[in-house]
């Protein structure tokens, strides 16, 4: 699904099962108000002076040649060649005309003392403004993969796996001078604002919501899981340190039991199991080996991976060793068709956690290679052939 | 005031006192951030703190809220507050009290105001306007659609091109600026293939390069990287990589709208809506040559609209001098004007007819272009103005020479006129001092008699003064006694200015005797003066003190001018060596520091000639090497650049420009995604075409693959669809323009008036009018309008026969035999009466079985350029047209031949004669209507004004 607006819930538990000191116990994927400000500035292009024009600013500035009848006679050029250089150069605010001389400006004569021909343009870029605490965010919040929502509500079809992302509502209004401020910090860098834009102003702003998962630790501490590439977001995170309400909201969502949510869950699949909380208060339904295999029995590749329900979540696990390696050669494959996996290492990483997590031996690439020879599923080594 | 309900809500949370809530919501409304919602249906407001939403009853006085319940905040309310919600501000505080009696007086819960706003909120604010109407977004699509459609049926097309084989492969010479590498194939048969196009080897597909050139079937090829050259194998064969050059720009066109990034903004409103802004031709500009009233009508309102004019120029009307007026007008008001069309041919046709003054840029592929229009490519300029500017920097250079080597000339004399002014200063500053001690020398030795002098100076002083006095009393006293002796002439009071007048006279007697004693005194007080005067002079002559300073001041003033004689003849040196390079200060000055101030002058301007020597010399060896970088330059501050539409996107060196005008040729011809191309890119357009004339090429393929999709789409946007592919933005733009934004040039100048009329009649409505001489009647047929009717043959012989050569695809052709018989013969006999002439037929099958047959009869040359479909000859003109209709059959059945625009190109071609060569059986017969109708107005115009003649006399008289 690649218009998906963040990656399944599933992602963000199986991360934070192998944060250290945590314990995670619940998961609510929210909608976090930000203010798209939409910022005008000023930008000066560096560029390389060309032939014409480097030599008509040093006869202006060096030799004294201060009407355009003179440069084209110093230079042996076509008079109009010289007016429509000289209308160009006026028009980047190189030159300006007085009393039938030609003269540079203060920015003709900075240009041509770096020799570079700085050309002044308007830059328009959209600023991210969290909207409980008007802070900005931060650089890492603007890789264009990010998506993020116009209005609260969740396209269709745009969800992975079905997790219903509950709005914020902050009730602060916009103020431009959160944005003009911004621009004479120092660190405005960090908020991607370089210090090449100057002159900062705010043509306008409108509501934007980053869609973002919140797993509740059995602290009642918050992790934060956003669409930014990384593991946690940092920035979410101390966030919901700030924001009392988000506490709120989570402490007042009812939590029923687990073992009753989990055993629930297996009457209502007729599947055959037992449940039991891992030391690190993960849940987990070992079931029976028959319950995997093709439909309408769960496949190999839900092996490991994590079952939501009203917030919780469980780990679907079997005790068949050849089986769990079995689902971890099968998610290596379907990882190596991402295309954000680039090279064999970082495939043999993403492998090395998956065998973790099923509590198997780490396979290698060659392994994965016969694997898929083997069970015919040669399509998937197209990708992984090319990998650096 | 909490109610019961609320305090056991309260306590089960742990908030024991209401006032702990009450001073949140204060707190975070003095902070404007307190969100509430009215719910009126239950006559309450719920106000959302940080942990708690709490419902408030509006008491019935109106003066403070009964607190009905408290519930956590849960993520449900967020949603709710998101659809609407009001904001509470205000920094009184909310204050909680226990019964409603303890409310002070005038309180107020604000109630009815709160309703008011929630009520205000449920007005759904206008949706802003959309920046784009969904109509404009529609008719992007479309084109996007239709655009990607074509694209992929002509890259499959290409794909399915046959390889083409080479029996040689070579190394070049070629100026190599990286290791890879480049190399020469010559190939075995002639091929299509043009510059810049992608190619690789067949047997070696990753051996990838770019056609650097074709030189017939020699062709160049740059690697993309350094190839092995034992891996090319010395025979084998070419595979071009298909390129979408051309649907890339048009989509990019397209994406430029889409973004509203074309430098009109309103550009597409004005294709879409044609909302076009008002606006007043400029009716005092005058062309450079003469132009009839609608060829300046459109000069004029061409130099002034705003947005897009339309000109219809049908055959020979002087388009492309209208173009060329246009162009050069704009030219010199100092826009920007881009010339483009859909082939190189009309471009370069109004390229070569700008003037000289006009600096205009060929931009484009250089083997499609006329070899005058070569000339005005960037490289070749780039070449001339090198020459050019060399040669008009030599003079300046040699009278700068001297400011550019070791030997400073100028350096020297300023250097030396330096040392003369020190030495002037030097000198000055000696006549200073030595006067100084002259004056406290000659002092000391006149010392004995100082005091004489001073007496006798003195009284030599005062009797001056009194002298002074006396004379001018003597004066009043000579003009009272003057004044008394004229009253005293005549009148009452004579008598007693006699009197008066005695008196004046012994006063003016008196006082002149006193004026002489004085003078005398000062005299005799002079003389002494003078004597003692003498007498110090001679005591300080005497001293010898005095004597030697005397003499060493007068040497130092010898010195000062001996200095400042050598700093003239220094300051004219310098000038004699500065003045040709630069302008230099004139004059002499009278003191030093005016010297100081003329040095530091010619110094400057002897810094300024320097740094000019350095800069011309710089600016020529730049110009020597710098190609590149000029070639830009040329190209940016072009008055005119002229491109194809296509080239004005695929050519880098025009990416960064906007034009402020696009003049389009051959519009009519020109499909929307090609027009969109140069248009995007100008602030206004003027489109010059004529759709009466050929329409835009529409491929078979992707007409098949419109009709194809009509079926599935409504009505309307099938309709469009056909527009996009069939009908120029010409076409369907000029019927729905105002009268202001479009223009028909009326006058025709090429054809004979016989010929013009029928055109006129049957493709403009009669408004064409015809301004031609006339000419040489020719020998066979006695009007300038003929045909050779072969319906009198029998129909064995007139018959066309379909051709058997064509690969199969494309529609099929068809040849007639005795047409192209005749065709010849008349040629054969006619063509050396003619400057030029030219065959059209419908079909290439016959173009080709007479080219073949004319070979024959008049040898090569010439014969191929001069015989073919209509399609080569739009825009051309030739004093005889031959046109051969090919078809004859019994069912009236004639092809493509009722294309009424392909027969409108064909028949206005002519200068001098038209003859038309077919079977009108046939032709009357024809299924089509609309062209039977025709054919019968032109038999009957042919009947009354032309001359159509039975083929069989043709055949005698061309045999006899």
């Amino acid at each position: 699904m690649a218009d998906r607006i963040i990656y399944p819930a599933q992602r963000a538990i199986e991360h934070a099962v192998t944060v250290p000191g945590i314990r995670p116990a619940r998961l609510f994927p929210v909608l976090w108000p930000l203010w798209q400000v939409e910022t005008a500035a000023q930008v000066f292009d560096e560029q390389a002076y060309e032939v014409l024009d480097r030599f008509l600013v040093r006869g202006i500035r060096e030799a004294g040649l201060l009407r355009s009848t003179d440069l084209a006679t110093f230079y042996g050029l076509p008079a109009s060649l010289v007016e429509r250089c000289l209308a160009f150069l006026s028009l980047i605010g190189h030159v300006r005309h007085a009393d039938g001389l030609v003269m540079l400006t203060p920015l003709g004569e900075s240009s041509a003392q770096a020799d570079i021909r700085y050309v002044p343009k308007e830059s328009r870029q959209q600023i991210l403004v969290e909207r409980f605490t008007a802070r900005p965010l931060p650089r890492s919040h603007y890789q264009g993969s990010l998506r993020l929502l116009p209005t609260p509500d969740v396209p269709i079809g745009q969800v992975s796996d079905g997790s219903r992302f509950a709005p914020l509502f902050s009730p602060s209004a916009f103020r431009p001078e959160i944005v003009t401020q911004l621009g004479e910090r120092p660190d405005r860098f960090d908020f991607n604002l370089p210090k090449q834009l100057r002159d900062l102003r705010v043509l306008g702003h409108q509501d934007a919501y980053l869609p973002a998962y919140l797993i509740e630790d059995a602290d009642g501490g918050l992790l934060a899981y956003s669409g930014v590439r990384g593991e946690q977001d940092a920035f979410l995170e101390s966030l919901c340190q700030r924001v009392p309400i988000v506490r709120s909201l989570i402490a007042a969502e009812q939590s029923p039991d687990p073992r009753e949510i989990w055993t629930n869950w297996l009457a209502d699949g007729r599947r055959r199991g037992t449940l039991r909380q891992l030391p690190s208060g993960v849940w987990r339904a070992t079931l029976a080996t028959d319950s995997f295999g093709a439909r309408p029995k769960l496949p190999f590749s839900r092996i490991g991976s994590y079952q939501l329900r009203k917030q919780h979540f469980v780990q679907i696990w079997t005790d068949d060793a050849e089986l769990r390696r079995q689902a971890a050669l099968r998610r290596a494959l379907a990882m190596a068709q991402l295309s954000e996996v680039r090279t064999r290492a970082d495939l043999a990483n993403r492998m090395r956690t998956v065998a973790e997590q099923l509590e198997v031996t780490t396979p290698t690439l060659d392994e994965l290679h016969r694997y898929a020879k083997k069970e015919q599923l040669q399509a998937y080594l197209v990708h992984f052939d090319v990998l650096e | 005031m909490p109610s019961g309900r609320a305090i056991d809500q309260l306590a089960r949370s742990g908030l024991r006192d209401p006032s702990v809530l009450i001073n949140e919501f204060g707190r975070l409304a003095s902070a404007n951030a307190l969100p509430a919602r009215v719910e009126a249906d239950r006559s309450r407001l719920v106000v959302y703190g940080e942990r708690w939403a709490a419902g408030l009853y509006p008491t019935g006085h109106g003066d403070a809220y009964t607190l009905g319940f408290v519930s956590p905040l849960r993520f449900k309310d967020q949603e709710r507050l998101l659809k609407a919600a009001l904001v509470l501000g205000g920094t009184r505080g909310w204050r909680a009290y226990h019964h409603v009696r303890d409310v002070p007086e005038g309180s107020s819960s604000h109630w009815s105001l709160l309703c008011r706003a929630w009520a205000s909120l449920a007005v759904t604010p206008p949706e802003a306007a959309a920046t784009m109407p969904a109509h404009h977004i529609e008719y992007l699509d479309l084109l996007t659609d239709v655009i990607e459609a074509t694209r992929d049926i002509e890259i499959a097309r290409q794909s399915r091109e046959p390889a083409l084989p080479y029996r040689k492969l070579a190394s070049t010479r070629e100026e190599r600026s990286s290791a890879r590498g480049v190399y020469l194939f010559h190939l075995l048969r002639d091929a299509t293939l043009s510059r810049g196009a992608l190619v690789f080897i067949t047997d070696a597909p990753d051996l990838r390069g770019r056609v650097l050139r074709v030189n017939d079937r020699e062709v160049t090829i740059r690697f993309d990287n350094s190839v092995d050259y034992a891996r090319i194998p010395q025979q084998g064969a070419l595979q071009v990589l298909p390129s979408d050059r051309v649907y890339r720009a048009q989509l990019d066109a397209v994406e430029a709208l889409r973004e509203q990034r074309a430098t009109q903004p309103h550009l597409l409103t004005q294709l879409v809506d044609q909302r076009l802004a008002t606006y007043q031709p400029d009716t005092d500009a005058q062309p450079r040559q003469t132009l009839d009233p609608a060829q300046l009508h459109a000069f004029r309102a061409a130099l002034t609209v705003p947005d897009l004019l339309l000109v219809l120029g049908p055959p020979g009307t002087g388009k492309t001098r209208t173009i060329t007026e246009i162009a050069a007008a704009c030219a010199e008001r100092g826009q920007r004007v881009m010339v483009t069309s859909h082939t190189n041919r009309a471009v370069d046709n109004v390229l070569e007819r700008l003037p000289p003054e006009v600096r205009a840029v060929r931009v484009g592929n250089e083997d499609a272009m006329t070899a005058h229009a070569r000339g005005f490519m960037a490289e070749t300029q780039v070449e001339a103005l090198r020459q050019e500017i060399l040669a008009a920097t030599a003079g300046m250079t040699s009278r700068l020479a001297a400011f550019t080597g070791a030997d400073d000339q100028a350096g020297r004399w300023l250097g030396y006129l330096a040392a003369r002014l020190a030495e002037a200063q030097r000198a000055d500053r000696d006549v200073q001092s030595r006067t100084a001690e002259l004056a406290a020398s000659v002092e000391r030795a006149t010392a004995p008699v100082a005091a004489q002098v001073v007496a006798a100076e003195q009284r030599a002083e005062e009797l001056r003064a009194s002298l002074a006095s006396l004379a001018e009393k003597h004066r009043d006293y000579e003009r009272q006694a003057e004044t008394a002796r004229r009253r005293a002439a005549s009148g009452v009071l004579a008598f007693s200015f006699r009197w008066l007048a005695g008196r004046r006279e012994q006063q003016v007697v008196a006082s002149s005797a006193q004026l002489d004693d004085t003078r005398t005194a000062m005299r005799l007080a002079e003389e002494s003066y003078a004597a003692i005067r003498a007498r110090a002079d001679a005591l300080a002559a005497a001293d010898p003190e005095v004597r030697a300073i005397t003499n060493a001041r007068d040497g130092a003033i010898a010195m000062y001018q001996k200095a400042l004689g050598k700093a003239t003849q220094a300051v004219e040196a310098t000038r004699e060596v500065l003045r040709p390079a630069v302008a230099v200060p004139g004059g002499l000055p009278d003191d030093l520091a005016g010297w100081t101030r003329l040095h530091e002058e010619l110094t400057s301007a002897a810094a300024l000639a320097r740094n000019r020597a350095g800069l011309l010399a710089q600016w020529r060896d730049q110009v020597a090497n710098a190609e590149h970088d000029l070639h830009r330059e040329l190209v940016r501050y072009a008055d005119v650049v002229a491109a194809t539409c296509i080239g004005t996107a695929t050519t880098a060196i025009l990416a960064e420009l906007e034009f402020d005008v696009a003049i389009v040729d051959e519009a009519g011809q020109i499909s929307t995604p090609n027009l969109l191309v140069p248009l995007v890119r100008a602030r206004r357009a003027v489109l010059v075409g004529d759709h009466n004339q050929l329409p835009p090429f529409l491929d078979d393929e992707v007409r098949d693959w419109a009709e194809r999709i009509a079926s599935d789409m409504p009505p309307e946007a099938a309709t469009l669809v056909g527009d996009v592919l069939r009908r120029s933005a010409f076409e369907q733009l000029y019927p729905r323009m105002r009268d202001t934004n479009r223009v028909m040039l009326r006058v025709q100048r090429r054809m004979p008036a016989e010929l013009a009329q029928f055109v006129s009649n049957t493709f403009y409505r009669g408004l064409l009018e015809t301004e031609h001489p006339g000419g040489q009647p020719d020998p066979m047929f006695s009007a300038p309008l003929a045909m050779i009717d072969t319906s009198d043959q029998p129909a064995t012989r007139r018959r066309e026969q379909p051709d058997r050569s064509v690969d199969g695809l494309g529609r099929p052709g068809y040849v007639n035999e005795l047409e192209a018989a005749l065709i010849v013969q008349l040629l054969g006999r006619s063509a050396a009466r003619y400057t030029d002439w030219a065959v059209i037929v419908p079909y290439r099958a016959q173009a080709e079985l007479i080219t073949q047959l004319l070979r024959k009869e008049l040898g090569d040359a010439g014969v191929a350029d001069n015989v073919g479909t209509v399609d080569s000859f739009q825009g051309g003109e030739r004093d005889l047209i031959v046109y051969g209709c090919t078809r004859s059959n019994p069912a009236g059945r004639i092809g493509f031949l009722s294309e009424l625009r392909r027969l409108n190109v064909a028949i206005t071609r002519p200068r001098r004669q038209l003859v038309l060569v077919g079977d009108t059986t046939t032709l009357r017969a024809a299924q089509d209507p609309e062209f039977a109708v025709l054919v019968q107005s032109l038999i009957d115009h042919l009947d009354a004004v032309g001359d159509r003649r039975p083929s069989r006399e043709i055949e005698r008289l061309l045999s006899g």
